[in-house]
């Protein structure tokens, strides 16, 4: 009977995601990324846009957590040589790997903003597409306004930068469709995730240069 | 009675002494001196104790104990919702659902609490302090609650995540800095998406003369002048939709 008992356990599925933590990765790091990744699996929603559906499918965690799991095999520590990273791959390197920075918790980030730093990394590690290399930023780089784009307040201008997308399915434009339609249509996400989603999926949109692009995401999801 | 019988019944006895431990130890840290003023410590103990689902005769003792002599009943309520708060930004679960349930309605003890509880955190706690601008944000009716998101969109800006008083250093690769400027600012776009909310609110109702709708619009046009360059170019162009 004992030996019946412990088999039946071992073989309780572990829910969770498939990939797996170098030794280096802090314990209150690696809690923070399960608990995101274990909300981002929660979201529910009947509708989606034609370009998350082209992207991603449907606006739900099953399809986000394959999403990740099928991209990023294991996650370390590195400083992502910026003090003010949050994440980056480094495909040369290891094409399926993520590395977190200490700041994935020591910044006060909302959590939807964590989540849009992951999953803008994860993209990077599709050698098929060359892993959705960053187009250059146009000089000049120039808001609606008229004002230069910054990435910073600052003053660092964006113009000149590789910090920019000229595609819809790049880093930018899938993390920021992903966003919106967690604004748009999340099902059981409760109203200030919604609002967040929102904001930085706004934001992320300033990064896509190309006319076309941006046509094709403000009928996508601005309409 | 043989030498198998005494060593079954001793472990029982010891089962039953630990069991008896346990529990007293349990209801200890359960129930907070019924005498104790409501100190900060005690409001993080309802917090848990609410948060984790605690049976409803523990969390009536634990409010009853909260009570301190003169405290009216909305304090008390206040208090009671700074604790589930506190507990909802420990987690860093920003889709806890209470966020929805149990922030609506708020008292003016209430915002006052909340108020405090906002000054009180360094402004580091850029996620955190949006969260209350939301909340506050989202109840806001009078005046008073217009001058809070006014007060909000005036501050200082952060000018770096690690240390808000530290200038801000640019990296050399700005792929890894998206969003921080977003971040840096977020109490403050936060105040501004909730005063255009009660403008929408507002208009939707037909009630653009009405004192929320001019003080909602006050609160935008306060947003223009602020310090941090997203958050004016945010207010300019909200301004220019109403």
């Amino acid at each position: 009977m004992k030996q019946f008992i412990i088999g039946v356990a071992m073989l309780v599925p572990v829910a969770g995601f498939s990939y797996s933590f170098d030794k280096d990765v802090p314990a209150d790091i690696q809690k923070q990324i399960t608990d995101d990744m274990g909300f981002v699996t929660t979201i529910t929603s009947e509708k989606a846009s034609n370009l998350h559906k082209e992207i991603f499918g449907a606006v739900s965690g099953t399809v986000y957590k394959n999403f990740f799991e099928k991209r990023v095999y294991e996650i370390g520590l590195n400083s992502c040589g910026n003090a003010n990273a949050v994440a980056c791959v480094i495909p040369m390197w290891y094409p399926n790997k993520m590395w977190l920075t200490q700041n994935y918790i020591k910044f006060s980030h909302p959590q939807i903003a964590r989540l849009m730093i992951v999953f803008h990394e994860a993209r990077h590690t599709e050698d098929d597409f060359g892993n959705w290399p960053h187009a250059t930023c146009p000089r000049p780089f120039l808001d609606a306004n008229g004002k230069d784009m910054c990435s910073i307040w600052t003053g660092a201008r964006l113009e000149g930068e590789p910090a920019c997308d000229s595609t819809p399915k790049g880093s930018y434009g899938s993390s920021m469709i992903m966003l919106k339609n967690i604004s748009k249509f999340c099902a059981n996400c409760n109203e200030k995730v919604r609002m967040d989603a929102g904001i930085y999926a706004d934001d992320q949109f300033g990064r896509i240069t190309s006319e076309r692009a941006r046509k094709q995401i403000r009928e996508d999801l601005y309409n | 009675m043989n030498k198998k019988h005494f060593i079954f019944l001793g472990a029982i006895a010891l089962v039953a002494v630990a069991l008896l431990f346990a529990s007293k130890a349990w209801k200890a840290r359960q129930t907070p001196d019924a005498a104790a003023p409501l100190a900060d410590g005690a409001e993080v103990r309802v917090a848990e104790t609410v948060a984790e689902g605690a049976p409803p005769d523990a969390v009536t003792a634990l409010r009853s104990a909260g009570r301190s002599a003169g405290q009216s009943a909305g304090q008390l309520a206040a208090a009671q919702k700074g604790a589930i708060l506190d507990s909802i930004l420990a987690s860093k679960n920003d889709n806890d659902p209470r966020l929805d349930t149990d922030f609506k309605k708020l008292t003016r003890a209430d915002k006052k609490f909340f108020k405090k509880k906002y000054a009180s955190l360094p402004m580091e706690k850029r996620n955190e302090r949006g969260t209350i601008v939301f909340l506050l944000g989202r109840e806001a009716r009078e005046a008073a609650d217009f001058l809070f998101l006014k007060d909000v969109l005036a501050e200082k800006p952060c000018l770096s995540l690690s240390d808000c008083t530290v200038e801000y250093k640019p990296g050399d690769h700005p792929h890894s800095e998206t969003s921080i400027e977003i971040s840096l600012a977020y109490p403050q776009i936060v105040a501004l998406k909730q005063a255009a909310r009660a403008l929408e609110e507002e208009r939707a109702a037909g009630r653009t003369r009405s004192e929320r709708y001019q003080e909602a619009l006050a609160t935008v046009r306060a947003g223009r002048l602020s310090r941090v360059p997203v958050v004016a170019r945010m207010a300019a162009e909200t301004d220019t939709g109403f």
